[in-house]
């Protein structure tokens, strides 16, 4: 039967926006399997999917019992230095304080246990069609098999200089390759948690990040904070790459982004089915341009009708070849940042669950609803 | 704040990023030696192609950008050089920005200056000399020049001795002097005394903007100034940016001689809204907007400039 699965957590307003824009094309609503059910065991999705059951891996994100399950999973594949670095509760589960920063190894190794799972249960049912296929997903958020398939599709992408284990390792990287103005980040992740923005020379650094560090018994643990904050100690600075690095950092080399309206820009495009549609730009007056972070949304098409010549087009062609890079994947974000003069582009980020846009339209329909439409128009609901 | 986006035009024309390999157009065109975080090249290797066009004989303006793939602290002294070295290649250079690089390119107190008492000298008819980034700046023990029109300094922190070269200047042409003095965090090393020489009216006769912006301790600068005999020369004072409060609002208010300006620029303020009503009900126009309100911790008020925030 055609119909629509959504593994999620059901209190996010994802979910919400996905029944509404459903209920918008009259259609029932999806059935909704949790996140927590699916990690207890409670339920499986074999007993919700039947052949032609369409299924939405949704984002697993701002739940921490979720978080802390995912993470306990990953425990035994990650190795000793990151399984140190936390400690478990009573309830056996790793234990996550309120914006806690947790490797991003454990949730990824947790969450690729968990994707695999619901892959095998999908095929005890068989027939069924996923949204976006997990492989898809995973490989968009690993930045170790992202940037590659972009570069095979002839995609610019930031420039990675390397993987770091801690400050020192930084440091050694950073004099080897003459960089000197960087991002950290997570190999992992989205959304800012746990990157830093480096400028550094032999005798100063300054770097910004939205984080919070909390010292206690002997561990420096680090919280998400929606303040972005300047840290011009090294000793600070190394304290926090070290405890970032435990499971590697990404070492990218800094991008200057272009302005606009006196304010640093880059784009978050939603694509779909193959075609670039909801864009925002993000407009910052710090090197990160994350709308949580007190970003403010500016007026595209005003910016895009002010862009040299070229510009814009270059911009939807790179998102169609993402998409040919992720053929399996129905939709997702592209955050893509152009260089000043614009005669550069390059995309930054390719975001699995990246089509949380509320109230951003294009052709009348919101993200969720745009892709409803799309698998209505391939037959699959 | 900081400083975000590129000129897109300098001395009344539009800005080109001079790419290698092309013909310029400096009818239609200024152009800016700027080199992208990936590139290879170098901003001296950049501008000497620039500087060897037949063209760049009419070349009216000049930007030097970043001049290095990743800026952390490189002099800017072979792009310097060069220029001065090719001096009689630009008859027609009148206006020249040293450095301007935004956050996204390099943090403007890391940007490094050198001396430019050569480039004054090289270039006699220059009228316009926009330089950003204050490490390691200097104008010369007693900057002279015949031409000079409009000088501005953009910073986090201007060092005293450049205040303190401009006290011994002879710039007798200049109409537009813009200083940002910003706070010692980022280099501002001086006080408000340092400002006597260039406040007193004699140095600058030509002056009509005054722009003393961006500094920590607007109030002393702006009760100076309230009291200085070159105000009364001025078409427009810019104090904005800065740390200004109640006290330095109080003497500008007190001061007859601010009622020749033609302008008056507080943005960028902590003035209280009383006073600030007192201010925009003077008869000349007054731009009191971007009021702050103190941080306060531990008992502590705080005050920040523009470009330190």
């Amino acid at each position: 039967m055609k119909r629509l699965v959504v593994v999620g957590n059901p209190e996010n307003r994802r979910v919400t926006l996905l029944q509404a824009a459903l209920a918008r094309q009259a259609l029932a609503p999806a059935t909704v399997v949790s996140y927590e059910d699916l990690l207890t065991g409670k339920h499986s999705l074999a007993e919700v999917c039947a052949p032609e059951t369409v299924v939405r891996i949704e984002s697993p994100g701002e739940n921490a019992e979720v978080e802390r399950r995912l993470a306990t999973r990953g425990l035994a594949e990650c190795d000793a230095a990151v399984a140190r670095s936390v400690r478990l509760a009573d309830d056996g589960l790793v234990m996550l304080e309120h914006g806690e920063i947790l490797p991003g190894a454990l949730w990824y190794a947790g969450y690729r246990q968990l994707l695999a799972e619901l892959q095998a249960q999908a095929a005890i049912t068989g027939g069924i069609r996923w949204m976006s296929d997990p492989e898809e997903i995973l490989r968009m958020f690993d930045k170790r098999t992202c940037n590659p398939l972009l570069a095979e599709q002839g995609i610019a992408t930031t420039q990675v200089l390397g993987i770091v284990m801690d400050y020192e390792s930084l440091v050694a990287l950073l004099e080897a390759t003459g960089g000197h103005r960087v991002f950290l980040k997570p190999p992992h992740s989205s959304s800012a948690s746990g990157v830093v923005a480096l400028q550094r020379s032999p005798t100063r650094v300054l770097a910004w990040s939205p984080l919070e560090v909390q010292r206690s018994d002997g561990r420096v643990r680090l919280f998400n904070s929606l303040r972005m904050r300047q840290i011009s100690s090294e000793r600070e600075l190394a304290e926090i790459v070290d405890a970032l690095a435990v499971g590697g950092l990404v070492v990218e080399r800094w991008m200057p982004k272009a302005a606009w309206q006196g304010r640093t820009t880059d784009v978050r495009i939603v694509v779909i089915d193959g075609e670039p549609r909801h864009t925002v730009l993000r407009m910052s007056r710090h090197p990160m341009t994350n709308l949580h972070l007190g970003s403010q949304r500016g007026d595209v098409q005003k910016w895009i009708a002010e862009l040299p010549d070229g510009a814009w087009q270059e911009a939807l062609a790179t998102c169609r070849r993402v998409a040919a890079a992720f053929p399996q994947a129905l939709y997702f974000g592209v955050d893509l940042a152009f260089a000043p003069g614009y005669r550069r582009q390059a995309v930054i980020e390719v975001n699995a669950f990246g089509d949380l846009l509320p109230g951003v339209v294009d052709q009348g329909h919101d993200t969720y609803e745009a892709e409803i439409v799309a698998l209505r128009r391939q037959g699959f609901l | 704040m900081g400083f975000y986006e590129h000129f897109s035009n300098f001395a009344g024309k539009e800005v080109r990023d001079f790419q290698a390999g092309e013909t310029i157009d400096p009818q239609q065109y200024v152009y800016r030696i700027r080199v992208d975080y990936d590139s290879e090249i170098e901003g001296v290797d950049l501008l000497q192609e620039l500087l060897s066009a037949p063209e760049v004989e009419q070349l009216t303006g000049l930007i030097i950008g970043a001049w290095a793939s990743e800026m952390a602290g490189d002099p800017p002294d072979a792009v310097n050089e060069a220029l001065v070295a090719a001096a009689d290649r630009l008859p027609q250079l009148k206006a020249l920005f040293l450095g301007e690089m935004t956050e996204e390119e390099n943090e403007v107190s890391w940007i490094v200056q050198t001396d430019v008492s050569p480039i004054l000298a090289a270039f006699p008819r220059l009228e316009e000399l926009w330089i950003r980034g204050s490490q390691g700046l200097s104008l010369g023990s007693a900057p002279a020049h015949g031409n000079l029109r409009k000088l501005v300094i953009e910073c986090g922190g201007l060092p005293r001795n450049v205040v303190q070269e401009l006290g011994r200047s002879q710039l007798p042409q200049i109409e537009h002097l813009e200083l940002y003095l910003g706070t010692d965090e980022y280099g501002w090393d001086g006080e408000v005394g340092d400002l006597a020489p260039i406040l007193s009216g004699k140095l600058f006769p030509q002056l009509k903007y005054l722009g003393l912006r961006d500094s920590s301790i607007a109030d002393d600068v702006a009760t100076a100034v309230a009291a200085a005999p070159i105000v009364e020369r001025l078409e427009t004072l810019d104090l904005s940016l800065g740390t200004l409060g109640d006290a330095g609002a109080e003497a500008l208010l007190a001061s007859s001689r601010l009622l020749k300006l033609k302008r008056l620029d507080l943005h960028h303020n902590y003035i209280s809204p009383p006073l600030a009503g007192k201010l925009e009900a003077l008869p000349i126009e007054v731009d009191t907007s971007e009021r702050l309100e103190e941080d306060v911790y531990g008992g502590t008020a705080y005050r920040y400039c523009a470009i330190s925030e």
